[in-house]
């Protein structure tokens, strides 16, 4: 599969994918309801759900869909392992963790914003440490980074299951949830909050596509080839862990957007970093906006969590493509 | 553009003796230098360290009379190429795009490449006979076409100099002279100063102006070809019984003797 | 001629008090029906209880046989007098050592997966075990009829569920005439889980003069969708409060409920949990305290 304008399918992609999840939903709302609510008009009740809770969720679902795909990305040229994904480096135990302090605690009463703040403390104390413990003689070893990123989510979990045991059942509930992945209650305000992180981030991400194919060569070869290579290495886990951290703090934990959405579009369109994460931020974005539209699709009232749709539907479509694709 | 090195230590960490002991060379534009050593005698780091990929415990490597590490990367990288003979598997790509990382030096992030960048590759394409392979994947090339590639590429850079570690290591015969000649004919043309790691005593006798003996992290014997690729100094330097036989227009050839033929 | 008459005496007279009492004795077994399917046999009613269900141990002191209780769970916290019965530690999941060092003659245990092991283990050391399932009304009756068996206190069960009834009847009438409001019933957040028609919460609500919004779906504690709350528009929020569980987040506070009309018009009504969400003697007054938490005209207030 070449060059077969890969963008404009990208963006229809993207763009049908918002529709579905602006029409998605108990309220039975169509794109006749939609239309009649942009226009101004449409009942009470119809304007709120598609302005103030549908709209939010879809927007949301594309920033944080592609947040993870371009920090998957990032973390598969920095570990040069295709298997790498956001969360490994401790950004989910550690989000989990302030959620669940702030939970037991019962801080997270305080306000609505609580828990997506302790959650964010969380993973980047996390980060913090892994990436400390990484820094071997003012380097940063990857190899090292890779098991000192599992050894401190083992640990950090270990931690959780201690405090959800010991404390209120209550706590117990809203942590599992919480884990699951819910993009349930997200408002403007946070979504405005994710694109001021999100964006600038990926920006500069963007940017460090050509080192990241120099890297993809070995350190030896990039540095030869002019890479500034501790930077692009620190740049890399920077970005890569900022751009999952808000996104676990929004939403919680979502799982294989990360890992399945940069992978799969490099088995279709090659992996030129140039490409790959532009690509991965639109085709994310969609994936996600899809798998939200199905969390609240006509299953009645009740609310599947995301991550369980991302990774029912994710692992299938992924298989697929990893038999079709391996021709290269 | 001078490259060198002064005083030259270099000890890795946990080994007992150093990689490199007291080492000071210096190379002239437009030569072509050959360094010959057995195993474990300091070759491929004393490579790394001109390149500026490893940092010494004494002395330092210098290019144009600055320190090698002080230079930032993309400028020294304008100006000396280095290719090794292994590499990691980079994803699927286009032999055109692989040559092309070459250009990196030259390009910053969102900057796409200019018609100039394009027929800079197309030139190192051209000169490495790598034309016609130019869309193929580099996955499908044979070991000797993909050296071929890491030297266009190392072309595409367009660098005063070129430092290359064993890079006939996976050639045949021919497809190693073929090298070897291609090399000496672009260092004429471009006027490149080329320092090739070897272990082919005929290869370095007949292309090379000047040769470097190494052995045990130290310069065991450097000039032109004949008077340094001795018996005396080779058996010296590889710690084997040697016999060197110089055929006019093909070189030297050294050829091992048995220990035990030898009182 | 009188002697052979009274050689028939001590038989006669045995044969008399077997016949009279013998009814007696074989009536004084129990055989009580736990919600498992399980029958379990009582020769005399038991006396060492370890009740394990805060709700049955409210009953058990109801039903003025408190001291026949030798443990409780830690949950366990009305009425005031069972703070001085031994605290055994877990409802669900129990430490199985410490309920046997009370010796044990009878243990209580809610129903439920995570007890499905501590119930076998009882049934391996020969320790009774009665399994309760306590989750909808008619499951009250039931219980306290066979807690009235097993502590032989028949009359003082028939006339603790007449006086819930009363209560609850009580609270129907009054609530009679009165508006019926919508009510979304917010048990926890996040993630949003409110009750369904499975819960005997649904039921209270009817008795309270009310309609429970997410009454169309059969589980007892659904997830639901805050679009799916929004749909249903519900009149008022009961937001349920605990002494011992202070993380809750007020739905004043939610980011997007502030869209909700029973927010923006105030009216989020706020219980005590600890009251509501225990199936036991007090349901009656439970139903007075929601009444009139969705009916403040009751209480003299403004609705």
């Amino acid at each position: 599969m070449n060059s077969r304008k890969p963008y404009a399918i990208l963006v229809a992609f993207v763009v049908v994918a918002s529709l579905t999840g602006l029409i998605s939903g108990p309220a039975g709302l169509g794109l006749g309801d939609l239309v009649a609510v942009l226009r101004g008009g449409g009942d009470q009740q119809a304007r709120l759900i598609l302005l103030e809770i549908r709209a939010p969720r879809v927007v949301a679902a594309l920033l944080i869909g592609a947040a993870l795909a371009v920090s998957g990305g990032l973390f598969q040229a920095l570990l040069r392992n295709p298997l790498a994904e956001p969360y490994l480096l401790g950004v989910s135990s550690g989000a989990a963790l302030g959620a669940v302090l702030a939970l037991v605690t019962g801080f997270a009463a305080a306000s609505g914003a609580m828990l997506p703040l302790a959650a964010m403390v969380g993973s980047l104390a996390a980060i913090g440490v892994v990436f400390r413990v990484a820094r071997v003689a003012g380097e940063m070893d990857t190899r090292i980074l890779i098991l000192a990123g599992v050894v401190t989510s083992a640990f950090l979990s270990a931690c959780i299951t201690l405090l959800l045991v010991l404390g209120p059942a209550e706590a117990l509930r809203s942590a599992y949830f919480w884990t699951l992945g819910s993009l349930s209650g997200v408002s403007w305000g946070m979504n405005f909050i994710l694109a001021v992180y999100s964006l600038p981030a990926t920006f500069f991400a963007f940017r460090l596509a050509r080192d990241l194919n120099a890297l993809s060569l070995g350190e030896e070869a990039a540095s030869a080839l002019g890479t500034d290579v501790e930077r692009a290495k620190r740049t890399a886990f920077v970005i890569g862990s900022l751009l999952a951290a808000v996104t676990v703090a929004v939403a919680g934990i979502i799982g294989f957007v990360g890992l399945v959405v940069p992978h799969g579009v490099r088995l279709l369109w090659g992996g030129d970093h140039r490409r790959l994460l532009p690509m991965s931020f639109l085709a994310g974005g969609g994936v996600l906006a899809f798998a939200d539209a199905a969390a609240r699709g006509p299953w009645g009232p009740v609310e599947i969590p995301i991550g369980v749709v991302t990774a029912l539907v994710g692992v299938p479509f992924f298989l697929v493509l990893l038999r079709r694709g391996t021709t290269r | 553009m001078t490259l060198q090195l002064a005083g030259v230590s270099l000890t890795y960490a946990g080994s007992q003796a150093p990689a490199l002991a007291g080492v000071d060379l210096v190379f002239e534009p437009g030569t072509h230098t050959a360094i010959l050593g057995p195993n474990g005698a300091g070759k491929s780091t004393l490579l790394r360290v001109l390149a500026g990929l490893l940092s010494c415990d004494e002395g330092e490597a210098m290019l144009d009379g600055q320190n090698a590490r002080d230079w930032s990367r993309r400028e020294f990288a304008r100006r000396v190429a280095f290719v090794s003979s292994e590499e990691e598997n980079p994803f699927p790509t286009r032999v055109r795009d692989y040559v092309a990382l070459g250009r990196n030096p030259y390009l910053d992030g969102w900057r796409a490449p200019s018609a100039e960048d394009k027929g800079v590759v197309t030139f190192a394409l051209e000169r490495t006979d790598l034309l016609f392979l130019a869309d193929r994947y580099v996955g499908s090339l044979s070991a000797g076409e993909l050296q071929r590639a890491r030297l266009a590429r190392a072309l595409a850079q367009q660098p005063a100099i070129l430092l290359l570690d064993e890079p006939t290591v996976h050639l045949d015969l021919g497809h190693e002279f073929a090298a070897f000649e291609m090399l000496a004919q672009l260092a004429g043309e471009l006027s490149l100063t080329v320092v090739s790691v070897t272990h082919n005593v005929n290869m370095a006798s007949r292309f090379c102006g000047r040769v470097v003996l190494i052995a045990a992290g130290r310069v065991v014997a450097d000039g032109a070809p004949e008077p340094v690729l001795t018996p005396e100094n080779l058996a010296r330097a590889f710690d084997w019984p040697l016999e060197t036989f110089v055929q006019p227009g093909l070189g030297i050839v050294a050829l091992p003797v048995s220990r035990r033929s030898r009182p | 001629m009188l002697g052979w008459v009274s050689r028939l005496i001590p038989p006669a007279v045995t044969a008399a008090i077997v016949v009279v009492a013998g009814p007696a004795v074989l009536s004084a077994q129990i055989t009580i029906e736990d919600d498992l399917g399980r029958h379990v046999v009582f020769s005399e009613p038991p006396c060492r209880i370890v009740s394990l269900i805060p709700a049955v141990t409210e009953i058990v002191f109801a039903l003025r046989a408190e001291r026949c209780l030798v443990g409780r769970s830690m949950y366990a916290d009305h009425p005031a007098g069972v703070a001085s019965v031994p605290d055994v530690g877990q409802a669900i999941g129990a430490d199985v050592e410490k309920v046997l060092a009370r010796r044990p003659d009878l243990v209580l245990l809610i129903a439920g997966t995570d007890n499905a092991r501590t119930v076998e283990l009882f049934e391996r050391l020969g320790i009774a075990s009665l399994v309760f399932r306590l989750n909808r009304l008619p499951g009250l009756r039931d219980t306290i009829e066979r807690m009235g068996r097993v502590l032989d206190r028949e009359n003082e069960a028939d006339s603790l569920w007449n006086s819930i009834e009363r209560q609850l009847d009580s609270v129907r009438q009054r609530t009679t005439n009165l508006r019926i409001p919508t009510v979304y019933y917010d048990i926890a957040y996040p993630p949003a889980i409110t009750v369904g028609a499975g819960s005997y919460l649904d039921s209270l609500i009817v008795i309270a003069g009310g309609r429970n919004a997410f009454h169309g779906v059969s589980s007892p504690s659904p997830t639901v969708s805050l679009e799916a709350i929004v749909l249903r528009d519900p009149d008022i929020i009961v937001h349920p409060i605990s002494r011992t569980w202070r993380g809750a987040i007020h739905p004043t506070k939610r980011p997007l409920w502030r869209g909700l009309r029973a927010v923006t018009s105030g009216h989020v009504r706020e219980v005590d949990a600890d009251l509501l969400h225990r199936l036991g003697p007090r349901i009656g007054e439970a139903a007075r305290h929601l009444a009139e938490a969705l009916h403040p005209e009751l209480t003299g207030q403004r609705p």
